[in-house]
């Protein structure tokens, strides 16, 4: 092919050329099996139970009927509230309750236990090591980072070449 | 433009009409539907997904929008935030990788070699070369796309589409002027010259 070199241009002219070839494209074609599967999809959705359909699609007195339920439940529960409050503080004293407890303290106990070997180590092993080991784990952790970017380019990122640049 | 999800019921025989004008709709509007979600995803069989999800809300919504001067945009609207939805996962991954590559590696851009008058495809068809760009566009990597399908063809200012995308203003600029190389080197690779651009 013969080729002439010309000068890069600039980026106003680049602009207008692309917005022009890019203003000029015409509408994609959409695939032919589109409108089917448009109409199937509704076909499914129609083919459904009204009660796993929106609300305004069930008939009047299922709606009538579910309104008038869920009013009764309402006032069931204020009605009840009493009785409500009762079994809540039954269950407080529970053993369920106890387990809860029980279980919070060994955690508290074991944040403990951790601290006073922070503690230890602290007092036993130098601060130099310390903030050397620290040092060597952030390293490990930033280097590890720069692997995992590099093998994501490497062998997920689809970018041509050619953009990259 | 505010639609209600209400959908009244309607007798068979309405119902049959119904259909019947809706799938006049559709093929009135499926192409701006697709070609709107497959120019921002990059992929064809997304952008079908994505434009029957776009006709399935249209449908629930038919009443209202039939008759409506705005269907056009309320739908291209929605095949937009379809395909955002769809791009959401790859969106934070790109704008994290592509930010490591610097903002200031622009200068470093090889200059585009457009080819001369006696390119031998130089005559390239019209039809063939709509079908060249979109090609294309597919190519270019996700976060150069959508900013530029965004900006030449939604007509979207800068501004919008940093907000939109959740990055700053400069990098929108620094990818859409990346985008138009990007675009131009590819187009001239395959003979498409500076001189047919402006054709």
């Amino acid at each position: 092919m013969n080729r002439m070199q010309k000068p890069p241009r600039d980026e106003r002219e680049l602009e207008q050329h692309i917005g022009k070839l890019l203003r000029a494209q015409p509408l994609r074609q959409a695939p032919a099996s589109l409108e089917a599967r448009v109409q199937r999809a509704l076909a499914l959705q129609a083919a459904r139970p009204w009660w796993l359909q929106g609300f305004s699609a069930w008939p009047w007195l299922a709606r009538l009927l579910f309104a008038l339920v869920g009013a009764g439940l309402v006032a069931l529960t204020y009605l009840t509230s009493d009785r409500l409050s009762w079994v809540s503080d039954s269950l407080q004293q529970s053993s369920l309750a106890n387990t809860g407890r029980s279980t919070a303290q060994m955690f508290a106990n074991l944040g403990h236990a951790l601290q006073t070997l922070g503690e230890m180590l602290t007092r036993t092993v130098p601060s130099a090591w310390l903030y050397g080991a620290a040092g060597v784990t952030l390293l490990l952790y930033v280097a590890l980072f720069g692997l995992g970017a590099a093998a994501f380019r490497t062998l997920f990122d689809t970018t041509p070449e050619h953009a990259r640049y | 433009m505010h639609l209600s999800d209400d959908t009244p019921v309607q007798t068979p025989k309405q119902e049959a009409a119904r259909q019947a004008e809706f799938t006049k709709f559709m093929r009135t509007y499926q192409n701006m539907v697709f070609s709107t979600a497959a120019r921002l995803s990059g992929n064809d069989a997304q952008a079908e997904d994505i434009a029957q999800e776009v006709f399935l809300r249209a449908h629930k919504r038919f009443d209202e929008l039939r008759d409506n001067p705005r269907a056009a945009g309320w739908l291209k609207t929605v095949a937009t935030n379809l395909t955002f939805t769809h791009l959401t996962r790859y969106r934070k991954r790109w704008v994290f990788f592509s930010q490591l590559q610097g903002a200031d590696d622009a200068d470093d851009e090889p200059a585009i070699d457009f080819a001369g008058e006696e390119s031998v495809v130089e005559n390239v068809r019209e039809d063939e070369r709509h079908e060249y760009v979109e090609a294309a566009l597919r190519e270019l990597p996700e976060h150069q796309r959508v900013p530029l399908v965004l900006y030449h063809f939604e007509d979207m200012p800068y501004e919008d589409i940093a907000q939109r995308l959740k990055v700053s203003l400069a990098k929108v600029k620094t990818d859409i002027h990346r985008a138009r190389t990007a675009l131009a080197t590819i187009l001239e690779r395959r003979g498409i010259t500076a001189e047919q651009l402006e054709a």
